[in-house]
């Protein structure tokens, strides 16, 4: 598979701390790819460097072919690359439906106002937020801001979206609809790389795992090879299960 | 709850009939009265409506600026001499002027892009002391130092003063409905929206694809334009003169006050703020003298934004709204 994403030797480090150490990762135009590892791993300072909010001390990162790590996030968003936050960030200005407009009118898409509003008004039927389509956000319950925050990056017309955590505190029933989601989106030929602490999810929908501890990587397989890797075991699944975690390591 | 003020100016299509509305309010005022101190009052507000709104504009991009007062000196004493030095004629020196301020706000947007809140307040708040200082001794044989300049009238010479007075309201009138519908445009536009996001959060504007510097320059371009339109249209037919005074702490706050006051991030909140609080301030403060109507100016502030934190122009609306809503009620 043609890699889309080809990260190597992304190192960042904040004051002494090893954020990132020497990490590669690839990531093929269609595929879903999972990045996990306990808290402080790395896993969304990996994203904050792919979509250049934070440059890279070392390293190099390519999308396409083209070197990201010397370009600001606006521009690598216009490349094709959306994401999610975390802790969904919604503009609590304007309205779900201008939230929703954005990325669409500013993202690689380009489109008119008009254009962008009929487009996203659809995108949020489809998420089930059109009937809060013109209220600000601060109507929205955590789950709906998920939901909001995948819309936009949906919206954007990107190739490849970065999803950080969107299954957190989510119901089973709401985990469920996003697995659906991610097989749906991959199908449409986006790639996605997803940090996850939801193993189901993981293991459902992600064609290749990558474990980030300490900020370097220290596996990387297919759900299966990863599950019974004996560094990821020890260093992460094992920890959860000397813990007492039980099988549903993360959860 | 209603949408957001923010989002309703750029969703609202009628500012076409707001402007057409103040319009006839104002010919009417004409038609009724010639009050002289009236007019001019009056003419100092649409003057000022455009300062603000300039301040407003620059405020919808996140951007909090504490100097706003470098732009309206720069833009008065740029087409003060153009047109004393070069012979244009105010009419043209009016808006060739203001391209000054606005290229000054552009490299300030530049130099401030990664600074906001108190600390782009802060810096602005410099640059209007560091440019009274350029203006009174570097250009002091320009600028005539602290006496600064006569400005020559906007208006033909042989007007009568109720001529002259009625000329310099309407055309402050037509400038301010000019200006009022462009910010409303901008507003509802593309370039808009984007300054929207870059007040609400600029990381995520960033990674959503909104070019947050670019945009952030450009409202400081703007905003500059619009303060130097206001000042020098200021010199040409109000005070007939500009001096370093201009510069003035005062002078900077001011827009800040009425664009509050009128509701902040809307292309009608700084017009309606800059005609309640000057009139209070004209009519009833002035004679109590400067010092303590200052104050009770800022215990005014205090009120509206601790009981109307959006403004002036939301409960107008709402005024409006409920108005309308009556004679269905009692059918």
């Amino acid at each position: 598979m043609a890699s889309l994403l080809r990260g190597r030797g992304i190192t960042k480090s904040f004051g002494g701390l090893l954020a990132l150490d020497r990490v590669d990762l690839e990531v093929g135009a269609g595929e879903v790819v999972g990045l996990i590892g306990q808290n402080g791993a790395g896993k969304t300072t990996l994203i904050n460097a792919i979509t250049g909010v934070h440059r890279p001390d070392a390293g190099s990162i390519t999308f396409d072919g083209q070197e990201l790590t010397r370009l600001a996030p606006d521009r690598i968003a216009r490349l094709g690359i959306a994401r999610t936050f975390q802790i969904p960030q919604p503009f609590p200005t304007l309205t779900i439906l201008e939230n929703a407009m954005v990325a669409l009118v500013f993202g690689p898409r380009a489109s008119g106002l008009a254009e962008a509003e009929a487009r996203a008004r659809t995108i949020l039927e489809s998420v089930g937020l059109g009937g809060k389509a013109d209220l600000p956000p601060d109507h929205l319950n955590i789950v709906e801001l998920r939901k909001l925050e995948l819309a936009r990056a949906l919206a954007s017309g990107a190739r490849l979206l970065l999803l950080d955590e969107i299954n957190a505190g989510l119901t089973a029933a709401e985990i469920q609809e996003a697995i659906a989601l991610i097989e749906g989106l991959r199908r449409q030929g986006l790639a996605i790389l997803m940090v996850e602490h939801v193993m189901r999810v993981i293991l459902r929908v992600c064609e290749r795992i990558i474990v980030l501890h300490f900020g370097r990587k220290i596996a990387e397989g297919t759900p299966r090879e990863i599950a019974g890797d004996p560094a990821v075991i020890t260093a992460y699944l094992g920890a959860r299960r000397a813990a007492g975690g039980g099988d549903r390591a993360g959860r | 709850m209603a949408p957001t003020a923010a989002s309703r100016a750029r969703r609202t299509p009628p500012s076409l009939g707001i402007a057409l509305g103040m319009v006839a309010g104002a010919a009417l005022l004409l038609a009724v009265t010639r009050e002289l101190f009236l007019l001019q009052v009056l003419t100092f507000v649409f003057i000022f409506a455009i300062y603000a709104q300039s301040w407003n504009l620059v405020a919808h991009s996140g951007q909090f600026s504490l100097g706003h007062a470098t732009f309206l000196g720069l833009g008065g004493y740029a087409s003060i001499l153009l047109a004393r030095n070069l012979g244009l004629p105010p009419a043209v020196s009016l808006f060739v002027g203001p391209l000054l301020p606005a290229l000054v706000g552009l490299g300030i947007g530049r130099l401030c892009v990664r600074l906001r809140e108190w600390y782009l307040g802060m810096v602005t708040f410099g640059f209007t002391a560091i440019t009274q200082l350029l203006v009174v001794e570097q250009f002091g044989w320009l600028t005539n130092r602290w006496d600064g300049l006569e400005a020559p009238r906007l208006l033909p010479a042989g007007l009568s003063v109720e001529g002259a007075a009625v000329g310099n309201y309407l055309i402050g009138l037509g400038l301010m409905v000019a200006t009022y519908l462009a910010v409303a445009s901008l507003m509802r536009s593309r370039t808009g929206l984007a300054f929207a996001t870059i007040h609400d959060n600029e990381l995520v504007a960033g990674v959503s694809g909104v070019d947050v510097r670019r945009y952030r320059i450009l409202a400081m371009g703007a905003g500059g334009y619009l303060a130097g339109l206001a000042g020098a249209l200021n010199g040409h037919t109000l005070t007939r003169h500009i001096s370093p005074g201009v510069f003035g702490i005062e002078d900077s706050i001011w827009p800040l006050l009425y664009s509050i006051a009128g509701g902040l991030r809307t292309p009608e909140g700084p017009i309606l703020g800059t005609l309640v609080v000057r009139l209070f301030w004209e009519l009833m403060l002035r004679r109590l003298g400067g010092f303590e109507s200052l104050i009770t100016i800022v215990l005014m502030l205090a009120v509206i934004v601790r009981f109307f934190p959006q403004g002036l122009y939301p409960l107008v609306l709402r005024g409006v709204a409920a108005v309308g809503a009556r004679p269905a009620v009692r059918r």
